[in-house]
């Protein structure tokens, strides 16, 4: 999988092969975002002082959050349909990411990895290739997937930084 | 009758007086001040560092200096401070944070 910047601001991922295809579109099969890992991971530190905030919390901030990872994983899924039309002769597909959706894929990436790492029981630290192999194939599959959605991140982050 | 009033105090203008007191009138108010509030954003094993320092960047108009400096504190220290003011603006600030998925609250300080 290659990243390259257009002139245009967009970000471009060229060579991505089927495997890679299946890896990144896999975490996105359920259409709806799961709010309650999300809900319990800002609660973890909200619900430290006083309980009424924590209830406020959910009355008033979390359905906005809601609306607005609902929105950014609306955009999301649409680049991602695009991309699973893009198939070359040699197998290789092509995501594009314009400027303006830049935006709801930093969100989405966060979530998708929050959502994968709290799933799984997978930690965020760095393994060597050893420990590699004392996890599971499905926890390796897990691992490959918030690499790839790091190295997405990374790359429109420096997309962002370009201007 | 009416008791004398010194001679001295005459010689003020005392409604010009009682104007300049009243520009100051926290000093006896009987009221408490409002609480403080800080924002503060808490390590989390999900946000890559340069994710965070854009964030801190986009929403607070941090230098890029003074943003990767707010990151690595909350880094290496488990939680940084990143604005101390009214509740209802840290509210904003909080929510805006979640938004990118940083793992913020909200603290009086006591």
């Amino acid at each position: 999988m290659n990243c390259s910047f257009r002139k245009d601001g967009s970000t471009l991922f060229e060579q991505i092969d089927s495997f890679l295809v299946e890896v990144l579109l896999e975490p996105f099969c359920n259409k709806r975002i799961s709010m309650d890992i999300i809900d319990d991971y800002f609660l973890q530190k909200i619900t430290k002082q006083d309980p009424l905030f924590s209830q406020d919390w959910r009355d008033y901030v979390a359905p906005e959050l809601q609306a607005l990872f609902t929105a950014c994983h609306h955009q999301v899924l649409l680049d991602l349909k695009a991309l699973s039309h893009s198939s070359s002769p040699n197998g290789h597909y092509t995501l594009i990411i314009p400027p303006e959706h830049r935006d709801a894929w930093l969100r989405t990436l966060s979530i998708i990895r929050l959502l994968l790492f709290s799933r799984h029981g997978i930690k965020g630290e760095k393994r060597e290739e050893e420990d590699l192999e004392k996890l599971s194939v499905l926890q390796r599959r897990v691992l490959l997937q918030l690499e790839l959605f790091a190295l997405i991140q990374q790359c429109l982050l420096e997309a962002e930084a370009q201007g | 009758m009416p008791a004398a009033i010194p001679t001295f105090i005459q010689r003020y203008n005392q409604h010009q007086l009682a104007e300049v007191a009243l520009e100051n009138p926290e000093i006896f108010s009987d009221q408490a001040e409002e609480p403080i509030w800080q924002v503060i954003v808490y390590d989390d094993p999900i946000n890559l560092m340069s994710y965070v320092t854009m964030v801190f960047e986009k929403i607070f108009g941090f230098s890029r200096e003074t943003a990767e400096k707010k990151m690595l504190e909350v880094h290496e220290q488990g939680r940084s401070i990143l604005w101390t003011g009214a509740r209802e603006e840290g509210e904003l600030y909080v929510e805006k944070l979640q938004g990118y998925l940083l793992m913020a609250a909200l603290e009086q300080i006591a």
